[in-house]
């Protein structure tokens, strides 16, 4: 009897063991996936980036790309799961970092050729938020400084062109 | 250039864009039977 | 060539006027100042303070040295080439300022490559992190390619100019020969005239596409104007990292392609149309080189690609390959593809057609780049015409012609031109490609990039990138210059300089005896 549970826990730990290595592979740099498009055509991938620019909403889904620091993707997901996205990322603004679960298209047949994601599963991994960008005191500084020169050097041509024309 | 022209002119040129297009896709459409 | 001599008085000319174009174009930094004020986005705004004050400044001061000569000097043609080209290059050292001030391109040299790529309407960027560039900055990006595609010194002349005589020849340096109307105040003004209704027109359509593809309103509104004026000056630009990819939409691509086909005509073209002769539209030789041109390397590409499964529906052929020829063969470099993917997917017949396409570029006198269809259509029907004169006999002598506006003759000086022209271009292609395969890049990747340079198109297969050779970025920027202003007002430029040079060290020499 003994024998028989042992035989079965160990069944089960090596099936699990198998299935852990069939989960979809997880990409931080989308170049891999643009370099390898073939090749993981129509899978089963992972993948985070931050949400870029705003969610474009078409019937009952929504557009939203996603950006790795560098390269960007799209993303083919349902209207409510674009809802659940609070931040995008632009100017002063850092987006919600999220995690996709979907299968990649290289050329996605519904989408005119696109390459994207259809996602299976969106989940908010950090939330984004505002971004202060920090100005530096010399280049207040400069800026009024140069004003200032810019100033007195076209006050002084115009003075030169009108005394000349007289 | 009275308005007239001008508006005539922008539609004949955006017309004719459209038509070359449409060419272009009707090659697709013979290409990929 | 006659041979150029400058003296002082020519120095003070050049000087005057090109203050006056800094002028023109600092004035212009004043759009995205606004922008960024109104949006709140502190970092940009005294960016732009910054780089206005610097150009004003310069300006003033070059129109100070030279205000006295300028009524008593006549302006002659060198000295219309000269502004023309130096211009170019000044501006393109002050325009690059907000770029590396705002900490987005990582050295000034990568600012000075998009700024050229801006003025050229070339569209290949070095600019980094544009998902969270400032609307300023991508303002100021956009009015430089469509600016750029006007010509700066047609934008001065428009507006601010006096003397009529010296502005035609400041134009004509420009690289756009064709003369509208023979007052070249006008022809300047019937330029902008006619790109300001279609910005005006053109902005609105795309605005409101992007709207119903699910833009809010106000990103809507700039994403159209960005993306108008750069399809209508076939820059290539786009306010995000994907290019056109970004908005996954059919629609909005069909639209980019409607401009960025009408933007790549010939002003006079346009001029004609707009006058009432529709029938231009088809007996000018450029579109007819066009039509012929477009439709073959399309059909091939596309043959090869579905053939090869890289696309199998009917859409997806339309968007992704007739799109990307036709962006292209435009020169305009919008792209609904990753850079790479032309390298990992396309295979090497479609990238070579794409390079073909590149390099027959569009009409002249507009903002497209390449050999042009005028000199391409020209060059095939004087082979075709000098076949048929080999092969009839002595005694006919048959006169042969095409249509551009109006009927011109086909003669040797006209095919010499066309010939001499294609040929520089070609020679910078190949030394692009060379330079590229010498730092290990692949062939047809070479080719490629330096194609899209030459043809001022903005393409990419991957190979424009930061960590590119620097001898390659100068390069680039070198070629896209010599290839927007046609070879001829740089080469002169460069005669200019050093005949003065040369004259400078007699001069001293003589003195010292």
């Amino acid at each position: 009897m003994v024998k028989t549970f042992k035989a079965i826990i160990l069944v089960c730990i090596l099936v699990f063991s198998f299935s852990i290595t069939c989960w979809a592979r997880e990409y931080n740099n989308f170049n891999d996936l643009i370099e390898n498009s073939k090749k993981i055509d129509n899978s089963k991938i992972t993948l985070k980036g931050e949400a870029i620019g705003e969610a474009m909403t078409r019937g009952n889904h929504s557009w939203v790309n996603i950006s790795d620091g560098s390269t960007a993707m799209g993303i083919w997901i349902k209207y409510e799961q674009a809802q659940s996205i609070k931040n995008f990322g632009k100017y002063g603004y850092k987006g919600d970092i999220v995690k996709i679960n979907g299968t990649f298209n290289r050329a996605c047949k519904e989408h005119g050729g696109d390459m994207d994601i259809h996602a299976s599963s969106v989940e908010i991994i950090d939330d984004g938020g505002r971004v202060i960008i920090p100005i530096s005191n010399n280049k207040k500084v400069v800026a009024i400084v140069f004003t200032v020169i810019t100033f007195a050097l076209t006050l002084s041509y115009v003075k030169i062109i009108k005394s000349t024309s007289k | 250039m009275t308005n007239k022209r001008i508006i005539r002119g922008i539609i004949i040129e955006i017309g004719y864009t459209l038509l070359f297009l449409l060419v272009l896709y009707g090659l697709n459409m013979i290409l990929v039977r | 060539m006659k041979k150029t001599i400058i003296n002082f008085d020519d120095f003070k000319i050049i000087n005057f006027y090109v203050g006056y174009v800094i002028i023109g174009t600092a004035s212009l930094m004043l759009i995205p100042m606004l922008t960024s004020l109104i949006f709140k986005e502190w970092s940009a705004l005294l960016d732009f303070i910054i780089s206005t004050n610097i150009a004003l400044s310069l300006g003033v001061f070059l129109m100070f040295t030279g205000k006295s000569k300028v009524d008593k000097v006549k302006i002659q043609w060198k000295h219309g080439l000269i502004i023309a080209s130096s211009s170019w290059l000044i501006l393109t050292l002050l325009c690059a300022v907000p770029y590396a001030l705002s900490g987005n391109t990582k050295s000034f040299l990568d600012a000075c490559f998009d700024v050229m790529s801006g003025f050229t309407t070339t569209g290949l960027a070095l600019t980094q992190d544009l998902d969270h560039l400032s609307l300023g900055l991508n303002m100021w990006r956009h009015i430089l390619t469509f600016v750029g595609g006007q010509g700066m010194v047609v934008l001065a002349l428009s507006f601010m100019v006096r003397h009529t005589l010296g502005a035609y020849k400041m134009y004509v340096g420009e690289g756009k020969d064709v003369e509208l109307v023979p007052n070249v105040k006008n022809t300047a003004r019937i330029i902008w005239k006619i790109s300001i209704i279609y910005l005006i027109i053109g902005t609105t359509m795309l605005w409101v596409n992007g709207m119903f593809i699910g833009l809010q309103p106000v990103s809507a509104f700039f994403h159209g104007l960005f993306i108008f004026m750069s399809a209508w000056s076939t820059g290539g630009f786009s306010p995000m990292s994907q290019n056109i990819l970004y908005y996954h939409s059919l629609s909005y691509e069909l639209l980019t392609m409607i401009f960025f086909i009408i933007g790549s005509l010939n002003f006079a073209l346009h001029y004609a149309v707009w006058q009432g002769k529709k029938k231009e539209i088809f007996k000018n030789i450029e579109t007819q080189s066009f039509f012929i041109t477009a439709l073959i390397i399309s059909f091939f590409t596309a043959l090869k690609l579905t053939n090869s499964g890289v696309y199998s529906n009917a859409i997806s052929v339309f968007r992704k390959v007739i799109y990307n020829v036709l962006s292209a063969h435009t020169t305009t470099g919008f792209s609904n593809l990753y850079a790479r993917q032309f390298a990992t997917e396309w295979g090497d017949f479609p990238v070579i057609m794409i390079i073909i396409a590149m390099l027959i570029g569009g009409s002249a006198c507009s903002t497209a780049g390449g050999f042009k269809g005028l000199r391409v259509g020209v060059v095939l029907k004087s082979i075709f015409a000098e076949v048929n004169k080999l092969l009839n006999s002595d005694r006919k002598i048959k006169v042969y012609k095409f249509h551009h506006i109006k009927e011109i003759i086909l003669d040797d000086g006209i095919v010499k031109s066309a010939f001499l022209i294609i040929t520089c271009y070609i020679v910078l292609f190949f030394i692009g490609t060379a330079l590229g395969t010498y730092y290990g890049y692949p062939l047809l990747s070479s080719a490629f990039e330096s194609a899209s340079i030459t043809g001022n198109v903005g393409l990419s297969i991957g190979v424009t990138s930061l960590s590119m050779p620097t001898v390659m970025k100068i390069y680039y920027i070198i070629a896209m210059y010599l290839g927007r202003l046609e070879f001829i007002s740089v080469f002169v430029l460069i005669g200019a300089t050093f005949g003065g040079i040369k004259k400078l060290w007699l001069k001293l020499l003589k003195q010292s005896y």
